[in-house]
């Protein structure tokens, strides 16, 4: 019979152990590992000629953001594609779990919910740190001035976009926990914040209407707070208003995105359908 | 409701327990009849106790809704009514303590990542439920020794034949070492030998070595009736009939069995037969020039007598006879020919 004392481990254990899970199993899938890095590359060089053919048009829209169209692209892209790998990363585990019949197991462990599917989420954002590294690396080599970046302010607006991002994720997975197929709320949200959070333009573009639905998305805010910060050198002094809308719909998104996995294995347990797919 | 006995502590009790599936009409139905509220009764009021270190059977065909009934048992599957307790904790409200209690093994071959080695699975697992590192490093080596898969365990899972994969589902099971095991049809895919094999294991192991208490769902007759002290016979959702062989054969009212052999052919044997008092359900099948007969006795004294002679004056000669006590599948039959 297992004692208390050799039950011990704990959220610690259970994360480091799905971590290395979800590296092994990508690690395994070697060309698709190898080729989502070479995507970016490619990504990048898209952007770089873009910029040289077009940026100069949008030149006095960019002056808060460093002055350079290829840099503000290269950062919309890499934090767009660092909210969709953290906003779908833990949707996608969920649906491979109801896949391969492991979702079941996993609920039938003794942890709370919210430490599976922060586990879960792990790898996803080690891989979206890493993408969003060589998107940096990439625009450095062909050009982007990143020598006053505000290390701290970015990194701290990092940081609070990662838990911005997941609580969209949490949401995006509560519907997959119950839908299955599919993951709407991921579409919904990665196609209105490509339109409205200013990946590729600056959301002043926007017409006044578009431009309020704009800040109810948390890449508006997180794109604001990155380029200002990495490409400005600004600080918490000058960028407190975004840093505060950011943290405010996390603040809100988040609870949303915890009750809803909570209701949505609920309904699955009612029904019947963890473990189906 | 099925009783483990007075020596036993429950460690399972089940009160009532039902499980009504909503089922979803398509859009039309939804358009057209957006009142009608359809479901599936899979577990119909079922009650069970189930004693510390027993090994308790559920039989049934498929889909009589003996998954259900693990699912709910193991927190995994929300009852529409009743309660369950496992190890004294109620299943819904407490399902935490239930699960540091139990261990599952079904017979499904997915759960596992196939991408990982077997060893690199059983790692996760243990993780998972929370067995320290140096402690679950030699658990799964002694599982896997025992087991007999040491040799597969660096292998990727993918590469496993179904009974390696078997194997290792039990390992998974085992890895908390917990007081209470629910087997979902653990041999469901198995070859004879390696369905053998994984039964010797429950039994040798599981149950007689560890002390584990054993829920095993199964539709496999003789497995039932050679593993388990007590079996449940489920059909429709609904219990049948629970309890030992013993108890099962007087809830059936079934009696011995005679079987004889005779060679010769008797016209009119099977009506000679059948005109013995004290004997029910009489069976005559012609092979070749031998006739194969089965009857149950009623109990009347000096009707085995009576057959003997009756058989004997149609001029027939007896090859052979056995007198057996109704087996688990007369049992089952019988079950089945009252619905």
């Amino acid at each position: 019979m297992r004692t208390p004392e050799e039950a011990t481990g704990g959220w610690p254990q259970v994360a480091r152990a799905t971590f290395v899970r979800d590296a092994r199993t990508a690690m395994s899938y070697r060309t698709g590992f190898l080729l989502t890095f070479v995507g970016s590359v490619l990504n990048i060089l898209g952007i770089f000629f873009l910029s040289r053919a077009f940026g100069e048009t949008l030149g006095p829209n960019l002056d808060r953001y460093g002055g350079t169209y290829f840099a503000f692209a290269v950062v919309g892209v890499a934090i767009s594609t660092f909210m969709a790998v953290g906003m779908t990363g833990i949707s996608s585990r969920i649906r491979e779990g109801q896949m391969m019949g492991t979702l079941e197991l996993m609920l039938l462990s003794p942890n709370r919910l919210g430490v599976l599917l922060f586990s879960s989420s792990l790898w996803s954002h080690a891989q979206s740190l890493a993408t969003l590294s060589l998107y940096l690396l990439a625009g450095a080599v062909l050009g982007m001035d990143l020598g006053r970046a505000n290390l701290p302010m970015a990194g701290a607006s990092l940081a609070l976009s990662i838990v911005a991002f997941d609580a969209l994720g949490l949401i995006a997975a509560s519907v997959v926990i119950v839908i299955k197929q599919g993951n709407p709320v991921s579409l919904f949200f990665g196609m209105a914040s490509v339109l409205l959070s200013g990946v590729l333009y600056p959301t002043s573009v926007l017409p006044q209407g578009l431009q309020a639905l704009s800040q109810l998305l948390p890449l508006t805010h997180a794109l604001e707070l990155m380029r200002r910060s990495a490409l400005a050198g600004e600080g918490i002094d000058t960028l407190w208003r975004p840093f505060l809308a950011l943290a405010l719909l996390t603040a809100v998104y988040f609870p949303i995105g915890l009750w809803a996995c909570a209701r949505a294995v609920r309904i699955a347990q009612t029904d019947g359908s963890l473990a189906q797919y | 409701m099925g009783r483990p006995g007075p020596y036993h502590a429950v460690v399972i009790e089940a009160s009532d327990l039902t499980k009504r599936f909503r089922q979803l009409g398509g859009y039309r139905d939804l358009a057209l009849y957006p009142w009608r509220r359809r479901s599936h009764l899979a577990v119909d009021d079922i009650s069970l106790e189930i004693g510390e270190g027993e090994l308790f059977g559920l039989l049934g065909e498929n889909g009589a809704g003996k998954t259900t009934l693990i699912r709910m048992l193991t927190t995994t599957l929300v009852p529409t009514s009743g309660s369950a307790r496992v190890g004294g904790y109620d299943v819904v409200r407490n399902p935490h303590p239930v699960r540091r209690l139990i261990g599952l093994v079904s017979g499904d071959e997915r759960t596992f990542y196939w991408r990982l080695t077997g060893r690199q699975n059983l790692e996760f697992f243990a993780s998972l439920y929370h067995v320290a590192r140096p402690r679950a490093t030699r658990r799964i080596a002694e599982l896997l020794d025992s087991l007999d898969v040491a040799d597969y365990a660096d292998e990727r899972f993918d590469t496993y034949s179904t009974g390696i994969r078997q194997k290792f589902a039990i390992a998974r099971g085992l890895l908390t070492e917990p007081r209470v095991l629910f087997l979902d049809e653990p041999t469901r895919a198995l070859d004879p030998i390696a369905a053998d094999e994984t039964r010797r294991y429950i039994n040798d192991h599981i149950v007689s070595r560890l002390g584990t208490t054993v829920l095993m769902a199964t539709h496999t007759l003789s497995e039932a009736e050679s593993m388990c002290r007590r079996i449940a016979i489920i059909r429709h959702g609904r219990m049948f009939a629970a309890g030992s062989m013993d108890e099962l054969r007087s809830r059936m009212a079934l009696r011995d069995v005679f079987e004889l052999v005779v060679v010769g052919r008797s016209a009119g044997l099977r009506d000679t037969i059948s005109a013995v008092t004290g004997l029910e359900h009489v069976l005559a099948v012609a092979e070749g020039d031998q006739t194969r007969v089965q009857v149950h006795m009623n109990g009347r004294q000096g009707a085995l007598n009576d057959l003997l002679r009756a058989v004997l004056e149609t001029g027939v000669q007896v090859q052979s006879s056995t007198m057996r006590r109704p087996t688990l599948d007369d049992i089952y039959r019988a079950a089945h020919a009252d619905t």
